[in-house]
């Protein structure tokens, strides 16, 4: 990353590599989006006569619960070995730490390249503490937070109060809440270009203290995203006015879960379809999709006419059911010049058969189709 | 030495539709089918299946893993079991080899409708459909046109596209009187030089990026492919790699006292080491050439072993 790259070159070598590690290891909290740093400056009242860079304090966005935090951290590049100070911007500003309770910066280890990743937990830790203390007074929000603890469908849930809106006593909430995800059943070809974690986190924007207005948001990481589609995200179910988190987390776990479900089973019947077709037409085979399962040949005879017979399985299979392309081995179509076609796409089908039935059934309407096939395919190539 | 243009026809190709007892075929091409036949019982065959497909549960299981099982194994002509590659549809590196020795464009062959072509000819015609279809299955597939007249000579580098190579096929007229050897090793050699092979080291298990598929259109009667001494070691090498397959389509004067067709199919025969190939071979019969290329699109990954293919699909009144 450029802009990491160029943030690490600016800071005095001493306090570099404390930064260094907290880019590589700073996964704090639920984390959606990623830790930033920047506005690297110096403290120092003078340059140094070797003009290395001396940049000790810089700015950090932490993401948390959809929002961004913004803290300072002010090291002594004249003193590198001791411990940073801390400044909470914005909205955070309210937030005070016992400095206690923040044992790796009491006892802070200069020679410890994680010391300050360390820091940076004690602090999390604290401030998650100090916005459950927040939410204390509101009962409403004490009892959505109460009740997501020990949620099966919820592993994780960060809780962030906002700014106080201007002109009333209320303030924006923001549950982040990471749904349990489990991808191993998805298959291979889906996942594997896209490394990385299986990650769904569900935003619930309390509008205010209430819980009268609540806007809901699924964020998947690009490995779910491509694994269950694209829109995915888009079609969670509304949340019901009224409703609490108790009761609309498991059913966003259950969306998510019958999604994957539904991928999984698309995969097998499409599976099952082409191998009962190898297994009935077996020694005519010509090729076939091994990955997905979408496409098969065969090249077959009848009556000594041969002909190939392309399959393509469509995306909503078995609802929709695959096209039958017939394809001359003899004749190249006057008009395009590309081998004779005849395109079936509606026959005797139904979704609920077996992949063997419809392997049987296939067959017999290829043999009813079959006669007709050889006389156009003769015919309409003739000069 | 000469050459000479392949006739130019417009004909139709029409193919058998009646059953073969029927009494208007052409005695010429019962005679040739009937030479045919023997060569075929002697050599490659396509027996029918008599039985409903069976083995299923080992389709199934080799779908289910894409490993092949060990079931699958074939012995070779030398006794030695080859293990099979992974039933991957992976992306095929296909040359096409064609023979343009004179003999291709000097003899003709009629089909049924009284059309006439010259091998030359007809190859050129199941080779585009053969180009064009395999593209249709899989936009991955490359293809590379190699003439053979004494030496290979490359005419199209690899191209997914099958309008450049059926463009440079159909250019393809002359061919020339050819010396009375052909030198298979060193077409291998040309060839594994345009398409490295792949490296694999668990070649049962690791699909590879891609396989190299030889499709040899040979021509001549009178010139038995072979390999000098000193080659025979590299050629063997060549054909037993895992990734490196030979299927072949001889078109070939009818046996006959005075020609060798029979003894330059046993050859192409004896280069398939690992018993993986697909081979044919046809002398007049105009349908049987294009049967053949079709059957020749298989993948060699996915496809049975020759003498396991079965292409008849029974009439409705058997039993299914």
């Amino acid at each position: 990353m450029s802009s990491e790259h160029s943030v690490l070159k600016q800071l005095h070598p001493l306090i570099r590599p404390y930064v260094e590690m907290v880019l590589r290891k700073g996964n704090v909290g639920v984390c959606m989006g990623n830790l930033r740093i920047s506005d690297v400056k110096s403290g120092r009242p003078t340059l140094t006569q070797t003009k290395e860079p001396c940049g000790d304090r810089f700015k950090i966005y932490i993401p948390f619960a959809g929002d961004s935090l913004k803290w300072e951290v002010i090291f002594d590049s004249c003193q590198p070995s001791n411990p940073p100070d801390f400044i909470f911007l914005g909205e955070n500003g309210n937030f005070d730490p016992d400095i206690e309770k923040l044992e790796n910066l009491t006892d802070w280890d200069p020679k410890n390249p994680e010391s300050l990743v360390l820091v940076i937990e004690d602090l999390m830790r604290e401030y998650r503490c100090y916005q459950k203390q927040l939410i204390e007074g509101y009962s409403r929000l004490q009892f959505e937070y109460s009740s997501l603890q020990g949620l099966e469908a919820c592993d994780d849930v960060e809780v962030h109060m906002g700014n106080r809106l201007p002109g009333t006593l209320d303030s924006p909430v923001n549950f982040l809440i990471r749904l349990p995800i489990d991808l191993s059943p998805i298959p291979q070809y889906l996942v594997k270009d896209d490394p990385g974690e299986d990650l769904a986190v569900l935003l619930a924007k309390f509008h205010n203290t209430e819980g009268l207005r609540v806007t809901p948001q699924l964020f998947l990481s690009p490995k779910v995203e491509h694994a269950l589609g694209d829109n995915t995200a888009l079609r969670i179910p509304r949340f019901p006015t009224g409703g609490c988190l108790l009761d609309y987390v498991p059913q966003v776990q259950d969306f998510l879960q019958k999604q994957i479900d539904y991928i999984v089973e698309e995969y097998q019947r499409r599976r099952e379809y082409v191998a009962a077709f190898i297994s009935r037409f077996g020694g005519s085979v010509l090729e076939y999709d091994a990955e997905s399962f979408t496409k098969l040949s065969l090249v077959l005879e009848w009556n000594e006419f041969f002909f190939v017979l392309h399959i393509e399985l469509p995306s909503r299979f078995p609802q929709d059911m695959p096209v039958f392309t017939f394809q001359s081995c003899y004749h190249l179509s006057k008009t395009n010049g590309e081998p004779f076609v005849s395109v079936q796409k509606s026959y005797p089908y139904s979704p609920r058969w077996t992949g063997e039935e419809m392997a049987h059934r296939a067959r017999l309407f290829i043999l009813d189709t079959i006669p007709q096939f050889q006389k156009v395919s003769v015919s309409s190539t003739k000069l | 030495m000469s050459s000479t243009a392949s006739t130019a026809e417009e004909e139709e190709v029409i193919p058998d539709s009646t059953v073969s007892e029927s009494a208007q075929s052409e005695s010429e091409e019962i005679l040739s089918t009937q030479e045919e036949e023997k060569e075929e019982d002697a050599e490659k065959k396509d027996p029918p299946r008599d039985e409903a497909p069976h083995g299923e549960s080992e389709e199934m299981n080799s779908l289910a893993s894409t490993v092949s099982s060990s079931q699958d194994s074939q012995d070779s002509s030398d006794g030695t079991i080859h293990a099979l590659l992974p039933k991957v549809n992976c992306p095929e590196k296909i040359v096409v080899c064609l023979d343009m020795s004179k003999e291709m464009s000097s003899r003709h062959v009629s089909s049924r409708d009284g059309s006439r072509f010259s091998p030359l000819s007809l190859a050129k015609r199941v080779i585009e459909i053969f180009v064009k279809t395999k593209s249709r299955m899989d936009r991955r597939h490359q293809f590379a046109l190699l003439i053979l007249h004494d030496a290979p000579t490359l005419v199209t580098d690899f191209t997914h596209d099958p309008d450049v190579f059926c463009e440079d096929l159909r250019a393809q007229e002359e061919t020339m009187e050819c010396q009375t050897t052909f030198n298979v090793a060193q077409l291998l050699q040309e060839i594994v030089q345009l398409a490295p092979l792949p490296e694999i080291e668990e070649v049962e298990i690791i699909p590879p990026p891609y396989v190299v598929r030889v499709l040899l259109m040979y021509g001549r009667s009178h010139c038995v492919p072979a390999a000098p001494e000193d080659s025979q070691q590299m050629l063997g090498e060549l054909l037993q790699s895992p990734h490196l397959f030979l299927d072949a389509l001889y078109v070939h004067e009818p046996p006959a006292e005075d020609n060798h067709s029979i003894e330059i199919f046993n050859a192409i025969c004896d280069l398939d080491r690992k018993c993986l190939s697909y081979v044919y071979e046809v002398a007049t019969n105009v349908t049987m050439f294009h049967n053949h290329m079709a059957k020749l699109l298989a993948h060699p990954l996915q496809r049975p072993t020759q003498s396991d293919t079965y292409y008849k699909l029974q009439s409705s009144e058997d039993v299914s």
